[in-house]
């Protein structure tokens, strides 16, 4: 195909079906590599906004709470990982077991999925010692994966005194810290992991941010919300929605619901109030509400009237940051219905999760069956066949192709050209994310010259 | 849509190697890029097709002819007839049968419809090409296309090394 012009090659390579086979292709050569890794042909492919099934690869399931779990059972098998029809990935990452085994030593249980980003899959490692996470005194182990390429590694020991509850969690990316929607061009990309915690009897959160530049965890960043004046509030949904450069949390009083931001670049963070309240007088009536982003990045709202199967989407209209209530921002923008498989009874259904990126959402009914619905169209799918026992709560586990194909194609291969092969890679962490380059070049000619 | 004149009005096209080639407008009109010569008035009586062979240009004319609308002497577009389900069927299996060419000939005919902006033959030359490359190796892929391998050894290890999903 050397002999056809590039215009040509992209009509044909846009039509490659599978993101798998679209990366063989940039892989057969530079010149396809190069044209693939092109922002332009990666947005013809994955238009910016538009929510994409393909983003969604899976989701990981924990099939039992931790309350119910037996305390006297040993091993508890790796979380499964319920692969989408169309997911690339093979049988083989079915179950996370073949990476994160290495990372269970002696007296420790399982790991417990948290949350996943970009491709980051964050995860609690259980302690024998410790069943559940509130203890006075001690550390919590937590681990980073990245299931794709195959690896995870144990960070360092996030410690802490007194009752310490965690609340809420994500990892945040460079990608993550604009809040502008246009974020290219990317090539390499650096992240940090977010932890909320609360003191049992102790006013306010704590915010602990793990650097992977360092290696450690930060001195932990106390927060009073001026809202409650230092109240709790329970966590509704302890993994964060990101949008407008900040990670969301949401958070029930008996009275109200409340966001927490937390700003990507400057780790500001404020309290909201929302105009929605919990339903008390029937709580079948409504399935609790998530947050999620809309598709032109704006903080939303669902709530799911379980009897009619039909959705509310609220969305929050201009700046999040705000310390008053700004309950006038919020508004019902959307009512979905969501379109049951044909000759199915569906019985008040239950929101899981979202995937953000794909635009899908993972709900339950009371039978025990799973199906997926679609935003756009509100059609629900049924994939129970995925799991192999009742969900009782799953994360999505999504990618961002055509950043990760920049970040794997376009690279620092791109800059090395442009130096005339100056740059070499000396450090490249385990995750192939961080990638540290040394412009010997440049150096040897300063010497030179001194 | 401008319904010129029946569709009995013809259009000459010429090849580089001096063929000429008489078809009827509403064939020369699937191509887009002719269309528009046509209706800016700039196709007189005959358009010089470069670029592209009198072989290539031929075998073009006859997918134009097979895939124009046939319902009356209209001359109208595509779109404006809707094809009965056995009649699409039919155009498939032959569609199927036009593409068993060899691989140049399909290289030439890609860009031949990418020329003339033919979207129903770039669309069949293109997925008759990529069918073949989704489901392959690399390798396989590479003798294909007959693509040189310009990657230096532990540039493509450490990418099949980092994205290994992709290779299995």
């Amino acid at each position: 195909m050397e002999a056809l012009p590039d215009d040509i090659v992209v009509e044909i390579l846009v039509r490659v079906t599978g993101v798998a086979a679209l990366f063989r292709c940039a892989a057969t050569c530079n010149r396809w590599r190069r044209l693939i890794a092109d922002t332009s042909f990666l947005f013809r492919l994955w238009p910016e906004g538009v929510p994409h099934s393909s983003f969604l690869l899976g989701f990981l399931v924990t099939q039992l709470s931790r309350e119910e779990r037996p305390a006297r059972i040993i091993s508890a098998p790796a979380p499964s990982f319920a692969l989408a029809p169309w997911s690339p990935l093979g049988d083989r990452y079915r179950f996370l077991g073949h990476y994160i085994h290495g990372l269970l030593k002696d007296g420790r249980l399982h790991t417990v999925p948290l949350t996943a980003r970009r491709g980051l899959l964050l995860n609690h490692i259980v302690e024998l010692v410790y069943p559940n996470n509130m203890t006075t005194e001690g550390s919590f182990s937590l681990a980073l994966c990245d299931p794709l390429a195959g690896v995870g590694r144990e960070l360092p020991p996030l410690k802490y005194n007194g009752k310490f509850t965690m609340v809420g969690y994500t990892i945040l990316t460079d990608l993550d810290c604009c809040s502008d929607k246009r974020r290219w061009p990317i090539y390499e990309v650096s992240f940090k992991v977010l932890i909320i915690s609360v003191d049992e009897g102790q006013p306010g959160y704590n915010l602990h941010v793990f650097m992977p530049a360092e290696w450690s965890w930060s001195t932990p960043r106390q927060f009073f919300g001026t809202l409650e004046h230092g109240v709790h509030v329970a966590p509704q949904q302890a993994n964060a929605v990101v949008c407008q450069g900040a990670a969301h949390w949401l958070f029930r009083r008996t009275s109200s619901f409340y966001t927490l931001s937390v700003c990507a670049k400057t780790a500001h963070m404020s309290l909201t109030r929302l105009p929605i309240t919990p339903y008390q007088i029937d709580l079948n009536l409504y399935s609790e509400p998530m947050l999620s982003v809309t598709n032109d990045g704006m903080l939303s709202l669902l709530r799911l009237y379980r009897k009619f199967t039909m959705l509310e989407i609220w969305t929050c209209q201009g700046d999040y940051k705000s310390e008053d209530d700004n309950v006038d921002r919020w508004y019902r923008t959307k009512m979905i219905k969501l379109k049951r498989p044909t000759q199915i009874k569906i019985d008040l259904v239950r929101c899981v999760c979202i995937g953000e990126m794909s635009g899908k959402l993972l709900v339950n009914d009371n039978q025990g069956c799973v199906y997926i619905a679609d935003l756009q169209t509100g059609a629900m799918e049924t994939v129970t066949e995925w799991f192999r026992s009742s969900v009782q709560s799953a994360i999505p586990f999504e990618m961002d192709w055509p950043a990760y194909f920049m970040s794997q194609l376009a690279g620092g291969r791109i800059k090395r050209t442009k130096l005339g092969g100056a740059i070499q890679k000396i450090a490249k962490s385990f995750w192939g994310l961080v990638v540290v380059s040394v412009i010997f070049g440049l150096i040897a000619m300063r010497w030179a010259w001194a | 849509m401008a319904t010129r004149e029946a569709g009995k009005k013809m259009i000459m096209l010429k090849s580089p190697d001096g063929m000429e080639f008489e078809v009827e407008e509403a064939v020369a009109m699937e191509s887009q890029t002719i269309r528009k010569m046509i209706e800016d008035d700039c196709a007189d009586t005959a358009i010089l097709i470069p670029n592209i062979n009198s072989k290539i240009l031929s075998r073009v004319i006859e997918y134009c002819n097979k895939h124009v609308p046939t319902t009356g002497a209209t001359g109208a577009a595509a779109s404006d007839t809707v094809a009965p389900a056995a009649l699409a069927e039919d155009l498939k299996i032959w569609d199927a049968e036009f593409i068993k060419v060899n691989r140049a000939t399909r290289f030439d005919l890609i860009q031949a419809a990418s020329y003339l902006n033919i979207k129903g033959l770039l669309d069949l030359t293109s997925q008759t090409t990529i069918d073949t490359i989704s489901d392959n190796s690399l390798e396989e892929i590479r003798s294909f296309l007959s693509t040189k391998n310009d990657y230096l050894p532990e540039e493509e290890q450490t990418i099949r090394r980092e994205n290994q999903w992709a290779f299995q």
